[in-house]
């Protein structure tokens, strides 16, 4: 039977978008805008369909697409201006009532603070993905996900203290 | 905020599925159409670009040796393009070899982290080197007498020397911030 990309692409996009728009979310600024991103990472998604062979789970796959498109794309391109907090930016996709938008408001802006790949971490953590998955994508030990994810939470915790 | 309300938070995020639904397949269409660069093909389109338009500038030499008498400063000039051209061409395909997107996040950073250290130590070479060759200009200007021009050739050297300053120092925050995201993260 004939590969056809185009309807697998749609298919894995169907299945994984809220994955993507996530990542995208974590790491969109004012130099990278959600939009720039998402677009970004769905280009890298068709061009390394090719490539996939499939000997990592496809979701591995995604998350480490997407998270090294996010993090190469905005440092080409973070150099005219500061970055905007990400909660400023975060009712174009979420919608919500006043008290819940601030509570959301207050989570990017704990998470901005962090610093890329311990946004990667954390995020793939918060979405309940296992240590191993987690060190798979990033490229360290378990063992570090572990110590990194200590840290990660001992900063969000102070952060949210402050 | 603890970390257990945070998760909540988190796992509570609700996404306009619509918006993103219709992106898909606006994007979808596109790219089936081929009608779509990367980032990363641009920027090696962009370099490439660049290697071409260094590679003419010994053909400018060759234009400028009959207006002004200075003959190394005439082959100065042209070596620089041509030594510029490689460089530039060296990037596009250093850029072109490195699949920044499915090796693990790390590499990836590491990787686009030494190549804008090489990006930021050519800058700084050929500044330099420009910054010379406009002195020597400069001076072969103030031996034909020719004042206007040189407030002219003046004004524009100090443009430029603040406008690169500023590329040049933004880009250096810049891999500062990479190599901090890379502190304490011990490769497996």
């Amino acid at each position: 039977m004939k590969f056809n990309k185009e309807s697998y692409f749609a298919e894995i996009l169907d299945r994984n978008k809220d994955l993507v728009a996530r990542v995208c979310r974590i790491y969109c600024s004012a130099t990278a805008p959600f939009e720039d991103l998402y677009q970004e990472v769905l280009i890298n998604i068709w061009t390394g369909l090719d490539s996939f062979r499939g000997e990592s789970k496809l979701q591995t796959w995604l998350y480490r697409t997407a998270i090294n498109t996010c993090i190469t794309w905005h440092r080409r391109n973070n150099r005219h201006a500061a970055n905007l907090h990400l909660a400023d930016l975060s009712f174009d996709i979420v919608q919500h009532d006043d008290a819940r938008a601030d509570e959301l408001q207050s989570m990017y802006a704990m998470i901005e603070q962090l610093e890329p790949v311990e946004k990667a971490i954390v995020m793939m953590w918060l979405d309940e993905n296992s240590y191993e998955e987690i060190a798979a994508v990033i490229g360290i030990s378990k063992t570090n996900v572990a110590v990194k994810l200590h840290r990660i939470k001992e900063k969000l915790i102070k952060s949210g203290n402050n | 905020m603890d970390i257990d309300e945070f998760k909540q938070h988190w796992q509570s995020i609700d996404i306009k599925h619509d918006e993103l639904d219709a992106a898909n397949d606006e994007m979808r269409r596109r790219l089936a159409g081929g009608s779509v660069l990367s980032a990363r093909q641009q920027l090696i389109r962009l370099f490439c670009v660049r290697g071409m338009v260094a590679a003419m500038l010994p053909l400018i030499a060759v234009t400028g040796y009959e207006i002004v008498v200075d003959t190394s400063l005439w082959i100065f000039y042209g070596l620089f393009g041509v030594i510029m051209s490689i460089v530039n061409f060296r990037f596009a395909h250093k850029i072109k070899k490195t699949d920044y997107i499915s090796m693990p996040t790390v590499d990836a950073l590491n990787a686009a982290t030494g190549l804008l250290r090489q990006k930021q130590l050519v800058t700084t070479i050929s500044l330099v080197i420009v910054m010379v060759m406009l002195l020597l200009l400069v001076a072969v200007i103030w031996d034909e007498g020719e004042q206007q021009l040189l407030l002219w050739v003046g004004a524009g050297i100090v443009i430029g020397a603040v406008i690169a300053y500023m590329q040049w120092r933004r880009t250096n925050k810049l891999v500062r911030a990479m190599i901090s995201g890379l502190e304490d993260m011990p490769v497996r």
